[in-house]
């Protein structure tokens, strides 16, 4: 059964913060995974720790997207992590930074005229 | 109350020079939710009117019928039902989707009671988590361009450009030289095109060997050709 929808912000690691509480979606890459607890760093070298719902199995050094709600600056609790099927993915770190930020700060990003 | 003089709220929007009811063309970029919040019709973006969308998003869940497989897709900023029309023996040619992976899918949009849908042309999984930030920043592209041409009164001079640009006449692959004979060419407006003579007098400092050179390159690329004989030249584009 589908879980209900939940709106969610594109974020990483330094806004962590500042959306404590709310749902978000961050772009990681695993450090090490231990049952129910990932370890990885954020795409701007955020040291971040991920409560999992169910063991993941991903590959150190592979890029996942955790959709969670952050605690504190280095804390997420996810609901689920998304995997990508290609290998040894150069991520594009800085491209997601600039991403992050404009997905943001930008003004009304839904008016449409 | 009568109610059969038609919709007075119906609004023109057009982006000049263009019919107001003109079916649009091109792909653009966008979320869920703009396409969710957008009214009935065209899919359109500050006026300007497009012929298809492009979304990025996690397949919720598959339902397979014997006409149609409707996909549930999800962003970061809403849910739609998109479905995709099966033909006779098309249920082997079906896409291949992972439950819980992103894809990317071409569409046009469909109002049914109130409810959008999207009417899939083409979905491809994605595998590179690159491809979905490249989305996120297509989408704040297109969104804030099309405002912006909207802004400038969508003058001539501001080709909406979300795709390569076909406006100017800047042709890649030639270097300096080649580009100016190329203008010449270009710029010649008579029937029969610019004479060799004449790009000879023009560019006096190439000299006759490099010029047919030049000439022989640019007519095997294909941006001129030779019109009523082989002195004559005129641009293809």
């Amino acid at each position: 059964m589908m879980q209900p929808f939940d709106p969610r912000s594109i974020i990483n690691g330094s806004m962590m913060k500042q959306f404590a509480g709310q749902t978000v979606s961050i772009m990681v890459r695993v450090e090490s995974v231990a049952g129910s607890t990932l370890l990885a760093n954020s795409t701007d070298n955020q040291k971040l720790r991920i409560n999992l719902p169910t063991d993941l199995d991903a590959a150190q050094g592979a890029w996942v997207e955790v959709i969670g709600v952050p605690h504190g600056a280095d804390t997420i609790r996810a609901k689920e992590v998304i995997e990508f099927g290609g290998e040894d993915i150069d991520f594009d770190a800085d491209g997601y930074n600039g991403a992050a930020h404009l997905m943001n700060n930008v003004k009304s990003f839904y008016r449409s005229g | 109350m009568n109610d059969s003089f038609g919709d007075f709220n119906a609004t023109q929007t057009a982006p000049a020079g263009a019919a107001s009811n003109q079916k649009g063309e091109g792909i653009v970029p966008l979320f869920i939710k703009q396409i969710v919040d957008a009214p009935e019709g065209n899919i359109e973006l500050f006026g300007m009117q497009f012929g298809m969308a492009c979304l990025v998003a996690i397949v919720r869940n598959v339902e397979t019928s014997s006409t149609k497989i409707t996909y549930t897709l999800e962003d970061h900023s809403g849910r739609i039902d998109a479905h995709y029309w099966l033909e006779e023996g098309d249920a082997l040619k079906a896409p291949e989707v992972m439950l819980n992976n992103y894809v990317k899918v071409y569409g046009t949009t469909r109002s049914q009671a109130g409810q959008k849908s999207l009417m899939v042309f083409k979905l491809l999984p994605v595998l590179d988590p690159n491809e979905v930030c490249t989305h996120l920043l297509e989408a704040l592209n297109a969104r804030y361009k099309a405002e912006d041409y909207q802004n400038k009164g969508g003058s001539s001079a501001m080709v909406p450009d979300f795709t390569a640009s076909q406006s100017t006449a800047i042709v890649n692959g030639l270097d300096p030289k080649q580009q100016a004979v190329f203008q010449a060419i270009k710029s010649n407006m008579s029937e029969e095109g610019i004479n060799r003579k004449e790009l000879k007098a023009k560019f006096s400092h190439i000299s006759d060997s490099e010029l047919t050179n030049i000439l022989d390159f640019m007519i095997s690329e294909g941006h001129i050709y030779s019109s009523i004989d082989a002195d004559h030249f005129i641009c293809t584009m």
